[in-house]
């Protein structure tokens, strides 16, 4: 094992090289202005922005979660979350394509700086950035959690996991902190590809092992056919679940601050076009992958249980690849970890540079003083968020599984802000307040279940959101020109 | 023009929702198990298509739309 712990560090050593050597070369493009920081100076063409939105998207769950969810469930799963994610592409161009003109008209770069500014309110603005930090950070504690957790079952526990979390975090710090989005979204390249290559190697070498593909499906169709079914293994799926999550997807992944800021970085709407329609293709296939190899676990491990079901692809690959091959691939899946966390951090440090330091506190801030605030609240997230993982609170748990249903709340506001000319800030500040209000309820079970109608909370809550906010702007009209 | 845009923007509409529509999975909820090529079962390649039109309809939607690099007037 010595020696296949030498490989493993071998791995992350060459893999930080790499990393290192794109931040360099990044860093010789860089000018010292928040565009340039947070945004690339919005210069990213199609080759990078399609890698960077995908890289950033697919955190270590494409890895891990899949397979476990493919164990768990079934090949039903690959429907909802693959479709679910390619459909996600008609948000990215209902959300991207006016928040990329409104980005190149104004200038702006957060969120929350776009909604706040466009409909004249500062309550309003403060109330999106809230929502959007607070269902972030925990998301972003994660990070940490799941790489520190890889690094140390890898290397039988010689690197404990909070050492591992914390060199990984330090390690985040130190790109983002020199190169801002230039080299998160250049990394993101490299974060991107080895996703590619190393799962899609994983799956034919798993299925290589089990004497081909068909011969190991049809084993597995005898021992749970319940896997191969519409509704997945013990009816998992009912047909309101299914929507509910086809929506959810749709809904909540372009309000993730770290997706939306890149509807920013584009050179020209071709890039953004471009991207949205190559997007459907990386879930259509690359989706596959893991959740067949989940799959495919029932016949060497057919009775895992609880957070052992996670683990389904490490043992897969334990018992059907070489070390160097398992030690490879989840090399890969740390790299998923960091080209998510990286992106959280950047988003977050620029909102709260820009909403709350520049425009809260010196609205005379130069662009150095920006950019200075803006890498120092990178590493102090990134503190916060090694915090979080010290001991994770299961508050903190709790909120991350929400963050999908709590962003989706701002969805409506974006979307009326972006394409409505009547809507009002009060109204908008009422559908947020209401929708997070309602998801606490749902959360904490003082909103009972059945009140969902057989939906997850998403669907009520967002009924009811965008029902406010609409009768709220129409009983008081606002007319105001679109700033597109 | 504006006036041309409305329908064909209805039209793509109606398009992209039958298409969200049919990934419900309706029509074979209740189905029986047929599997395919490679032993996966059909329902794997009806959201392979699904997923092929859906990029069908990108292009030809986003056709004629990215020329305008040009954010417009305020």
């Amino acid at each position: 094992m010595l020696a296949g712990n030498n490989f493993f560090y071998l791995m992350i050593g060459a893999y930080a090289l790499l990393t290192l050597v794109i931040s360099g070369y990044s860093l010789r493009k860089e000018k010292n202005t928040p565009e340039d920081y947070f945004l690339a100076g919005r210069r990213v063409g199609t080759f990078v922005l399609f890698f960077t939105l995908i890289a950033t998207n697919f955190s270590a769950f494409f890895f891990l979660g899949f397979a476990g969810a493919g164990y768990r469930i079934g090949y039903s799963y690959y429907g909802t979350m693959a479709f679910g994610t390619a459909f996600v592409a008609v948000a990215f161009y209902l959300v991207g394509s006016r928040v990329w003109k409104a980005g190149q008209r104004h200038g702006y770069i957060t969120p929350p700086e776009l909604i706040g500014k466009t409909l004249n309110s500062r309550s309003l603005e403060l109330l999106y950035l809230g929502v959007m930090v607070v269902f972030t950070l925990p998301y972003l504690a994660l990070q940490p959690i799941g790489a520190g957790y890889i690094i140390s079952n890898l290397t039988n526990g010689d690197i404990p996991y909070f050492v591992a979390a914390s060199l990984v975090t330090g390690f985040i710090v130190l790109y983002v902190y020199l190169g801002g989005m230039r080299t998160v979204a250049w990394t993101d390249v490299l974060q991107g590809i080895m996703m590619f290559t190393l799962i899609s190697a994983a799956l034919f070498m798993v299925a290589g092992g089990l004497g081909g593909l068909e011969q190991a499906n049809a084993r597995v169709l005898e021992l749970e056919p319940g896997l191969f079914t519409a509704r997945g293994l013990h009816d998992y799926y009912t047909p309101g679940k299914w929507f509910s999550y086809s929506l959810l997807w749709f809904l909540s992944v372009p309000m993730f601050p770290h997706i939306f800021m890149r509807f920013f970085i584009p050179n020209s709407t071709a890039a953004l076009h471009r991207t949205i329609t190559l997007y459907p293709l990386v879930t259509a296939i690359l989706f596959l992958f893991p959740i067949t190899i989940g799959v495919l676990g029932h016949i060497d491990f057919p009775a895992l249980e609880g957070k052992q079901v996670d683990q389904v692809l490490p043992m897969m690959l334990a018992a059907y690849t070489p070390y160097w091959f398992e030690a490879l691939v989840m090399v890969g899946a740390l790299a998923a970890f960091m080209s998510t966390m990286d992106s959280q951090l950047l988003a977050l440090s620029s909102m709260l540079t820009r909403d709350v330091y520049q425009r809260g506190f010196r609205p005379t801030a130069s662009h150095r003083a920006q950019v200075l605030t803006g890498r120092i609240l990178v590493a102090v997230l990134a503190l916060i968020g090694l915090a979080l993982a010290w001991k994770p609170p299961a508050t903190i748990l709790e909120i991350a599984t929400h963050a999908f249903t709590g962003l989706a709340v701002l969805f409506p506001t974006t979307i009326a802000t972006l394409y409505w000319s009547s809507t009002r800030p009060g109204a908008c500040m009422a559908s947020i307040l209401v929708g997070e209000a309602l998801l606490l309820g749902y959360a904490t079970d003082v909103i009972p279940t059945t009140w969902s109608f057989g939906f997850l909370p998403v669907v009520p809550i967002l009924a009811v959101s965008t029902l406010i906010l609409v009768i709220g702007s129409i009983r008081r009209p606002l007319r105001r020109k679109i700033r597109e | 023009m504006k006036h041309r845009q409305q329908p064909r923007n209805l039209t793509w509409s109606i398009l992209f929702a039958l298409l969200f529509l049919l990934s419900q999975d309706f029509l074979f909820w209740n189905g029986e198990i047929h599997t395919g090529p490679w032993g996966f079962p059909l329902r794997v390649f009806y959201f392979l298509l699904l997923q092929g039109l859906l990029v069908a309809l990108l292009v030809g939607f986003l056709a004629g739309r990215s020329g305008n690099d040009d954010p417009g007037p305020d």
